[in-house]
Formats: structure tokens, sequence, C-alpha cells
């Protein structure tokens, strides 16, 4: 019967390749020195913005808000760049929501603001995904976004700062979270659940989730496919509407520092470090050492692709550098998010016709 | 189906032994949801997030349309146009329970100690009284679950900032949970650790204190019934809808007696019906944990109101409409339904058109074919139901498709175990519709800490079996009678799936 199963297995399955040792360095580089990286470097700037916050809080100076945004800015650096791997506890601990809910609620917000409590972390934890993480704390430390992406320091109340102290210490607790289920526990009431850093780089037919090393390689590449489909459909799209008079600048995520389009550029840096298995300075084998083995045209083509795809993103501001919800009301801005958007879904396809099917 | 028709060819070909009769064929099939299926080796963490594969490039598109609104995040700020959510609510968007269209998980519990519910839990109460027969034959007919007065039949454990002044963003009540455990142990002395989620309900919002002293709520009456819902995952739905109905009263009609087991159809209201003034209104239920919605329509856009409180032309009134709690916040309301029909059909198109995935790599190797045979010897195939074809559908690409869901969709009892002691239609509290199995083994690949069963408390496939009890009970003890290799194997062809 083995034999027979084994007859069949072949003929259905004969077209995968069996993973050897350059496919095992690749996870092994991706997972630690890429994913985890990652990880590491938002706990870590996410632990910065809390001291930044608390600083501006003693010391109430231009000087210190400029500290704290761009400590704010830092931040969402690794985060936005974690977005093409958003898969294990990032999803199964609920931390996404947590810190990263789009839109907030800045009528809740206000009514917060204006309530008379007395405003600590533990009254603005059970509080909705709305009114916590990024998008709160860019909120009370940018403005509102629509003339200018700072404020005055005068302008701040105590309750602003409360609330920034409370949300920032909120944000350094559930990305320190997020990076202590990837290296040490996944899943806090599992004791008996390692970090998940060995459940992805450790595949084979004992592990739950992952069988093989082609499952962890396919698992890369389905994610370098969500996020160029969210960055170019959702991102992207959503606000830009059909034509000027349907532009929903409401839409864009992260208006009030003005960070949108670095955002999207970096969620694309995500896939570039996937595919590359570059992280900062760090160079090691990615997706792209693997494709090489068999056709390094196809490797370098969509390296060069990931890179174009990038550089039309930045090129939506213009000479001004107009952030992305001054773009879409503007014909050229328009025309550049066109292009960024078309680029982008252009090499959702060449990964998902010429990438996937290599790991599928 | 064709490659799993070739497959079995293939099989009982160069099979001499035979040992594959046409019977079992379904251990074979490798395409569960029909031609559409979405085919990998490999499982994913998007497994489920893919479109029916033979859909026109029109209909993909409409389906990529319906899941921008599945994953929109609603607010409760009228200013905005994404306005829509609350004012209490369980979460903020579908996304935000269906986790990656799958399975939802339990909040994590630090040390079982009591823990609130928080935001993004993909868990939610459902409420409603039981009186006694006479006002019940009265007041609803068909077993229609009545609401708590004052609260609804679904408890909102989030609420708008401004709903309650004296507890931010809580809606209805405050929900506390925590773990029971107890150990089910093997013949050969192997011992699984069981857990199951209790409830509690803090600070309701009607919390009054009486004449004598004491506190009470409308919802701490011994009249209420309660029972937890933890989100299913979203796969193969417009093909379950497409299953004919005759069919599935066939399988009622079975004489499954010698193993106790008595499949029965739960009749549910029909909104759609209602909508287009049927007289009667009512259909067979195929949806929610207790087959207690007819259609993907009524589910997924009861649950738009319900869950979300996003009110649509099917459920135009607010989720707490009539109540006091309701009252304060009437005035910042918008009046019109929160979101338009369009984008309502679109999102039921996207609900019903997510491709089931196919068995993975190695779901061919010896010992998963023969857990494949266990499972029906045992009784599990009883009523989950390996094999449909399906009828005609509004969307051709579900229609006459050779599929395993491994559902009969019928209520069975099963147990005390699992009861919720809350009637729903036809449904007792121990009854449950029988869980479609397809796709199940790549719950944990889409979230680490999905949970199986009606509330999640199932951490494993093993431990849902053992769960299983009333008309499943004689297949659990058989199940749980094999020897430990054999019941492996069964997981694992379960795990295949």
């Amino acid at each position: 019967m083995k034999l027979v199963n084994f007859v069949v297995a072949t003929l259905i399955f004969g077209s995968v390749a069996v993973a050897g040792p350059l496919e095992k360095a690749v996870i092994d580089n991706v997972s630690k020195n890429v994913i985890l990286q990652t990880y590491a470097d938002l706990a870590a700037r996410s632990a910065d913005m809390l001291v930044a916050v608390k600083n501006l809080e003693a010391v109430r100076t231009q000087e210190n808000l400029v500290k704290a945004q761009q400590s704010w800015i830092a931040a969402r650096i690794p985060w936005e760049a974690s977005e093409s791997f958003l898969y294990g506890p990032v999803d199964s601990l609920g931390i996404d929501p947590m810190i990263d809910t789009w839109p907030l609620s800045r009528i809740d917000l206000d009514s917060v603001l204006n309530s008379g409590q007395k405003i600590t972390t533990e009254y603005v934890r059970p509080l909705g995904v709305n009114l916590q993480g990024f998008h709160t704390l860019e909120y009370l430390l940018f403005g509102n976004g629509i003339d200018s992406n700072t404020k005055d320091i005068a302008s701040f109340t105590q309750q602003q700062f409360d609330y920034l102290i409370a949300t920032a210490t909120l944000q350094a607790e559930y990305t320190h979270k997020l990076h202590y289920a990837w290296t040490t526990q996944a899943d806090p009431d599992d004791a008996s659940m390692p970090g998940y850093i060995d459940v992805i780089s450790k595949p084979g037919l004992d592990n739950p989730i992952y069988s093989s090393e082609q499952a962890v390689m396919f698992e890369y590449v389905n994610g370098i496919l969500g996020i160029l489909d969210e960055v170019a459909n959702g991102k992207l799209s959503d606000p830009l509407g059909g034509d000027i008079s349907h532009a929903n600048v409401e839409l864009v995520e992260s208006p009030y520092s003005w960070n949108s389009l670095a955002d999207f550029e970096n969620n694309i840096r995500s896939v570039y470090n996937i595919y590359t298995g570059t992280y900062g300075t760090h160079k090691g084998t990615g997706l792209k050492d693997v494709i090489a083995q068999t056709n390094p045209e196809l490797a370098n083509r969509v390296e060069q692709r990931i890179l174009q795809a990038m550089q039309k993103i930045k090129n939506i501001g213009g000479a001004n550098n107009m952030p992305y919800n001054k773009a879409i009301l503007n014909e050229q801005g328009r025309a550049l998010a066109t292009e960024a958007i078309n680029d982008l879904n252009g090499l959702f396809q060449l990964v998902e016709s010429e990438v996937l099917p290599l790991f599928q | 189906m064709k490659i799993s028709l070739l497959l079995a060819f293939i099989f009982l070909s160069i099979n001499s032994q035979a040992e594959i009769i046409f019977d079992d064929s379904y251990v074979l099939q490798r395409n569960l949801g029909g031609e559409g299926s979405f085919v990998a080796n490999f499982g994913s963490v998007v497994s489920f997030k893919q479109p029916v594969t033979t859909m026109s490039p029109e209909l993909q598109e409409k389906h990529i349309t319906g899941d921008g609104l599945f994953e929109k995040n609603f607010s409760d700020d009228p200013t905005r146009s994404d306005y829509g959510l609350g004012p209490a609510y369980n979460n903020i968007s579908c996304a935000s329970c269906h986790i990656r269209d799958g399975r939802g998980s339990l909040p994590v519990v630090n040390n079982n100690t009591w823990t609130k519910l928080g935001q993004n839990e993909a868990i939610f109460l459902r409420i409603s009284i039981e009186p006694k027969v006479n006002a019940y034959v009265a007041n609803a007919l068909h077993g229609e679950p009545l609401p708590v007065p004052g609260y609804s039949t679904q408890l909102f454990h989030l609420g708008s900032y401004h709903l309650r002044k004296n507890a931010p963003n809580v809606g209805q009540a405050e929900v506390w949970m925590k773990y029971e455990y107890t150990n089910f142990t093997y013949a050969d002395g192997q011992v699984v650790k069981l857990k199951k989620p209790i409830f509690e309900i803090r600070n309701p919002y009607d919390l009054s204190t009486d004449e004598s002293g004491q506190t009470t709520s409308r919802i701490y009456q011994s009249d209420v019934r309660m029972g937890p819902r933890m989100t299913p995952p979203m796969i193969g739905l417009g093909l379950l809808e497409a299953i004919e109905q005759k069919d599935i009263l066939a399988l009622a009609d079975r004489d499954l007696s010698a193993w106790g087991v008595k499949g029965r159809p739960n009749w549910v209201y029909d909104v759609e019906k209602q909508k287009n003034n049927f007289v009667n209104v009512y259909s067979l239920g195929r949806f929610g944990l207790k087959a207690n919605t007819p259609s993907v329509l009524h589910q997924g856009l009861g649950a738009f109101r319900g869950d979300m409180g996003v009110t649509n032309s099917f459920f135009p009134e607010e989720s707490i409409a009539g109540t006091p709690l309701i009252e304060s916040i009437l005035p910042s309301l918008k009046k019109e339904v929160n979101i338009s029909d369009e984008d309502a059909l679109n999102v039921v198109f996207y609900s019903q058109t997510l491709a089931v995935p196919s068995r993975r790599q190695g779901y061919l190797e010896a010992d998963i074919i023969s857990g494949g045979k266990t499972f029906k010897t045992v009784g599990c195939a009883n009523c989950h139901q390996p094999e449909f074809v399906t009828g005609q559908h509004s969307i051709e690409a579900l229609s006459y498709q050779r599929i395993a869901p491994y559902t009969d969709l019928l209520l069975h009892d099963m147990g005390e175990g699992l009861s919720d002691n809350r009637r729903d239609f036809q449904a007792s509290g121990r009854d449950w519709r029988t869980r479609a199995l397809w796709g199940i083994g790549l719950t944990k690949t889409i979230n680490a800490r999905g949970g199986f069963l009606h509330d999640g408390r199932a951490a494993t496939i093993e431990e849902a079996i053992l769960w299983h009890g009333g008309e499943a009970q004689m297949s659990r003890d058989k199940f749980a009678a094999l020897p430990a290799a054999a019941r492996t194997e069964v997981i694992k062809f379960v795990n295949s799936l």
C-alpha cells in the first residue's frame, strides 16, 4: 500500500522541489535576521517612544515635541516593514488591531479628554482599539494634519499628556509581548508552545503548522502578495477614488504625521527584506537566492521591480514632497499615485504568476 | 473534481487488493470544494482568503470589492464616511472576529484568573429568555429566541465611549471569562486535559437596587439563557447554500438508530422571505452554530447589524433599538441605514465565494487513508457527511459541484458537556449543527491559537472529539477505544482535510 501511495504522491507532487541546504539557510536567515530583528526593533523603538513622551511631559518644549514626533516615526518604520509577514502571534494574540487600528475614533478620544476622568494606563487599556495605538499617538503628537503636521506645544492639555503616556505605555507593552511571543513562547496560555521563531524556522512533519521548507517559503510568498495587494488596492486606491471629486482624505492612513507615503514605502521595503534576506546593513540569503538557482533572470527582475515600486511610491509626493492626503487632491499627485498602483499590481501579477508556482 | 476522480481511477487501477472500495472514495478526494477549490500543496495564513477559482474575472473583482468591506473598520463618528459602528457592538469589523476568514480564539487568560473580554475578541454571548411553555407557544411559534427584555438576543460587551457615562466603551455589560478543567483518561492510561470556558456577566447597564437593598438586573434573572459563540471559518459557505434542501432532508430521514443518531432540520426565520412578503417566512436553517439562519445573506447581514451595529436594509433597526440603553444616545445617531444595498450584497457575495482549500501534500499517505476509513467505521461520517453534489445556485461556479464538506447541516444532540441550555428555533440547548470539517487542518496555520467547537474550547482535534456526547457518544467511545496508533490516524485524517 505504501508503495502505491508513493507512486500516486509522486504523480501529484512530482513538481515540488526537494528542500536543500539553501532553502534551510534562507528560512534561518529570514526568520532570525529579518522577521525577528524587525520585531526587536519595533519593541525597542516603542520603548524609546515611551521615554520620549515621558520626557515631553516632564519638560514641555517644542524641541521635545519634535523628538517625540521623531520617535513615533522611528517606531513606525519597523511596524510598516513587518506587514509582509503578518502571520503568527501578531494575529493570534490580536496585537495588530491593538497597535494599529485605523481609523481612530476622534469623537470618542475628545470625549475621553474632556471627561474629567483621571487618565491612566489602566483607564485606557480597556478602551476601544480605535482609541489606542499608533494613530491615537499620532493624532496627539502631530495634530489634525489639515494644514500642518505639527502643533504648538502650548496647545497641549494635561489630559493629552496623560493620554500620550498611557497609550505609549500600552504600545511598548504590546510590542514587547509580540517580540517575546516570537522569541520565547508563542501562546501565553500554553507553556509548551515554543517561540514562534522555532515554529517557522524548524518545519517538519512534527510541526503543526509548517510541514516542510517549501511550506514556509509558500507562506513568505503569500505574505508578499498580501501586502502588495493591500498597498495597491487598499491603502493607495481607496482614498484616491475614481476621480478627484471622489477623493476621500478620511481614508488616508497616517494623515496627521503626513507619514503615509513613508508607511507605504516601508510596506514594500518589507517585501524587499523577505525577498533578498536583507535587513538594514545585514545581507543574508532570501527567496531571491532560491529562485536564482533555476532562473537568475527572474530572480533579478523581481528584485528590480520591488525597488521600482518603492521608488514609484516615493515619487507620488513630487518635488514638493506632498503628503498623500494632499497628493490625492492634486492632478499630478493623482497621476503618480495611479502609476504606483499600476506598478504594484504589475509586480503582484509577476509574483503570483511566476514566483508563487515555484513554491506552491 | 477532475483531479480527484483521476486520483481515484489511478488508485483503483493499481491497487491489486482493491482495499479502497468506491464507498470510501471520499478519503481520496483532494478538492473538497469542487472545481473551484483553491489548490495548493501547502497551507498558508491566507489559505482561507482565496476566491472560488472558477469564477469569471468580473466576479473575482466583485469578490475583491466585498473583501474590502469585510476588512473595513467601522467608526462610531457620525462625521466620517465609515460611520456605522455601534452604539453597542462586539467588534469593529468582520475580519476582526473572522481572523483571516478562519476560526477565532479565546482571550489570553493568565493563571486562569477571571479575565474581562476586551477589544477585538472573537467570541460573544447569545442571550434569550425561556418562559413557561404556554407563553412560549404564544410568543414564538417556531421557537424563535425571545429577547431578554431591555437587552436583545445578543450581549454586546462593547459600546461607544459615550454610551454609558460611568463605564467607558462598555456595552450592555462586561463579560468575564476563565476556564474549568477536567481530564479524560483513555483505557491505555493516556490523559488529555480538557478545558471549558465559563462566563460571568458584570456591571450590566440596568443594575439597580431594590427596596431590600439587593442589586439586580434583568440579565441576572433565572429565565435568562446564554451561550457563547466563537467565530467559524468563512470558506465554502456558498457551496453549503447550494446543497439542495431535499438532499439535507433525506439525511434526516436515514435510520441511524443503531448509532443513536437522529439528525433534524432547523426551520428558522428568513429575512429575505419577510422582505419579499412571503406568508411563510421560515426556511431550512443552514448557517450559524445551531443552523439558526437560512442563508449567507441572512447570516452575514444579521451579523453586520448584530456584531457591529452596522444597520442595513435587511436589518434596519439598531441592535439595541427599543431598549433604555439607546435612549440617551438616540439623538446623535443617523436615521438612515449604515451601508447601502450594493455594499451589503458585495459582502454577501464575498462570503459566498471564499474557496475551500484543497487537501495538502501527503494526504494520500497510508496512515491518513487508514484514518479516513476508521473515521467512517467509528461513525464520524454519520453526521460529518463527506459527499454531496450541489444543485443550482445563482452563482454558476457553485452549481453542480461534487463537494466534501463533512457536515449533514442537521442538528444533533451533542450531550450535556456541550450544552448551552439555550433554545434557538427547534434547536435545544444540547443541539448543535454538525460542523463542516473542510479546511479544518489549516486552523492553526491561519491562527495558531484558533479553537474548535462552538466556544473555541478545544485546542486540538483530539480534544474536540473527546467533547462529543449525546448522539455522538457511541462514536466518541469507539474512537476512544481504538489503539493509540489508530486514534492518531483518525486525527491525521481530519487534519488532512
